[in-house]
């Protein structure tokens, strides 16, 4: 096998959680974290909601901070693409709508990691967007599975937020 | 990992729906314990951070293997070297000096194949070349007995077994390390070592030197410049009818770490100069001691090294060899950012080092010392790491020898290396 494919296999975490946050919001001076959990109504609320598979049960918020106000929230979620799992830092703006989404670390083959381009479509849509590949979301090709697989977590991510933003979880 | 996340979301399942507020009694205090360990683990999961540590003395990402639970692993590490003499007239080199992968596979907790490959002077159609650096088995027995079997990196000194680029102060390696210890030194071998507490060691039968040259082996033998260096096998359809045998012990407290090598083998393998077999005892030994304190590091090294039938083998190779090498150095280093910036992840480390070493400490009777090979190398320079897997270096260098009418040469020396 070649050098660099043996290479590839190992994967990349490409910032660690402070670093991503940081990227999100280089503005924020704090971040805080607000632990949400989902019991099994909530869950299949949101997966209803989002056509999305929803499987965690607790999910993380950071809120960030700049004196005392909220500039944000950020999740840094991961997931299984194909058999091996991709890491998002999933950043919101404070109505809730999609700030950044990052790739901080991908463990498949890396021609499969969507570019950066590719992710930045995604800023500013909110809980009203359709986020599918192929309808608001362009294709791409060779990465397929991993776009599909951020636009669904993105998906149900916009609903957790809003859901737990409206039962005042974030404050 | 996956079961424990299990256990901890399992227990959260029977809570309210989107609930988090500060505790307010035992129950609410456990849940946000267990939510915290659980936010952690998942984390853990999502961005699982990579771990270099030394195994067994080797560099942290030559010991990458050891802490792969199963299976495959790569690592590696390059140098960049740009070298400009000071004197008028002399000329500027730059070389990517090496380029390193390590591949390890772990086919069990007590199994495990290590290998460091190794493509030097970037291109083989000049005048680079891929080696073997080490490439063996490794057999677990007891936490205290492991057997190693294969082309091993002899024991000794400071660099031959930890010679990342980031490890070592300075763009070039000590000559010490390079010319009396001539790293890297691998040999085909096997062995066994382990550790006791603080005390580690290490002791492996291997094949022995080649003191004379064979110019359809393309081995160069034993010369004054170099002394044993050029008889390095490296496990290349090696001569193994002269063996050799190396101990090494290293003791380790806290900021303290002393150590010691003896090596003892035979280098003639067979050869025949004016009809007498050369034997070409190897004896070498040396000590080695490092201190680091909070940003403060310091180390030395004493090598001293003997060969028997210098008259022959020098006959032979036509350059006269030492019967006797001694030399040692000295280093200081201090990372500055630990007091200017505290708890920086950077790092700028300003050091200085002193080499004294003499290749031609005794000769064979009959034959004269050559006062050039008794050298004093003084280098001053810095190390600055954004990470501690990157390190740019910049140095100075003056050497000089003991010859008369010889001055000392200057060379400003900058590098990049990196591990990974």
């Amino acid at each position: 096998m070649p050098l660099v494919a043996l290479i590839a296999l190992l994967g990349q975490v490409f910032k660690d959680q402070p670093a991503a946050l940081r990227s999100a919001f280089p503005e924020a001076q704090k971040f805080e974290a607000r632990d949400v959990f989902l019991d099994d109504a909530a869950a299949a609320r949101l997966e209803q909601l989002a056509r999305a598979r929803v499987r965690d049960r607790m999910v993380t918020f950071y809120s960030a901070l700049r004196a005392g106000e909220p500039l944000g929230y950020a999740v840094i979620h991961s997931h299984v693409v194909r058999t091996k799992r991709e890491t998002l830092c999933v950043a919101f703006e404070p109505d809730g709508r999609l700030r950044k989404i990052e790739i901080v670390a991908f463990f498949e083959p890396a021609e499969y990691q969507p570019p950066q381009a590719w992710l930045d479509q995604l800023k500013g849509k909110g809980v009203a967007d359709r986020l599918a590949v192929g309808d608001d979301l362009t294709p791409i090709s060779g990465a397929t599975l991993s776009a599909r697989g951020i636009a669904e977590q993105a998906r149900w991510l916009l609903q957790a937020l809003k859901d737990a933003a409206a039962r005042g979880a974030l404050r | 990992m996956k079961i424990a996340i299990a256990v901890v979301g399992a227990l959260l399942l029977g809570l309210p729906a989107l609930a988090a507020e500060e505790p307010k009694s035992d129950d609410d205090a456990r849940i946000k314990a267990l939510a915290e360990e659980l936010r952690r683990l998942k984390l853990e999961l999502a961005l699982p951070e990579t771990e270099y540590k030394s195994y067994a003395g080797m560099g942290p990402a030559a010991s990458k293997v050891y802490f792969v639970p199963r299976g495959l692993s790569v690592g590696g590490y390059g140098e960049l070297t740009f070298a400009k003499g000071l004197q008028e007239g002399a000329r500027s080199t730059t070389d990517i000096l090496r380029v390193v992968a390590y591949t390890g596979y772990r086919f069990s907790d007590r199994i495990v194949f290590n290998a460091e490959i190794e493509f030097e002077h970037g291109s083989t159609e000049k005048l680079g070349a891929v080696n073997v650096e080490f490439a063996y088995l490794d057999f677990k027995l007891t936490d205290f007995l492991s057997a190693r079997v294969g082309n091993v990196l002899v024991p000794i000194g400071f660099i031959n077994e930890m010679h990342e680029p980031a490890f070592f102060s300075g763009v070039a390696r000590p000559d010490v390390e390079r010319l009396l210890i001539p790293s890297t030194w691998n040999e085909n071998g096997l062995g066994v070592y382990g550790a006791y507490g603080p005390l580690r060691y290490k002791a492996y039968v291997m094949t022995g030197l080649r003191a004379v040259k064979n110019e359809g082996d393309k081995n160069e033998g034993f010369v004054d410049e170099s002394w044993i260096r050029e008889g390095r096998q490296a496990g290349s359809k090696a001569r193994a009818d002269g063996l050799a045998g190396v101990v090494n012990l290293s003791f380790e407290q806290d900021i303290f770490r002393v150590a010691g090598t003896l090596y003892y083998g035979r280098s003639g393998q067979g050869a025949q100069v004016s009809g007498s077999e050369v034997r070409g005892d190897v004896l070498l030994g040396e000590l080695h001691g490092s201190v680091a304190w909070r940003g403060l590091s310091a180390r030395a090294l004493f090598a001293r090294g003997t060969l028997t039938d210098t008259d022959l083998i020098s006959l032979e190779n036509g350059s006269i060899v030492g019967s006797r090498v001694q030399g040692g150095y000295g280093e200081v280093a201090f990372d500055v950012l630990t007091f200017f910036a505290p708890g920086s992840s950077h790092s700028l480390t300003p050091f200085v080092r002193y080499e004294a070493y003499n290749l031609h400490h005794g000769v064979a009777e009959g034959m004269s010392k050559d006062a050039s090979l008794n050298r004093r190398n003084f280098v001053a320079g810095a190390t600055y790491k954004p990470v501690p897997t990157v390190a740019l270096k910049a140095d100075f260098q003056s050497l000089s020898n003991m010859a008369p009418a010889s001055s000392a040469r200057t060379q400003l020396n900058l590098g990049a290396g990196f591990i990974f």
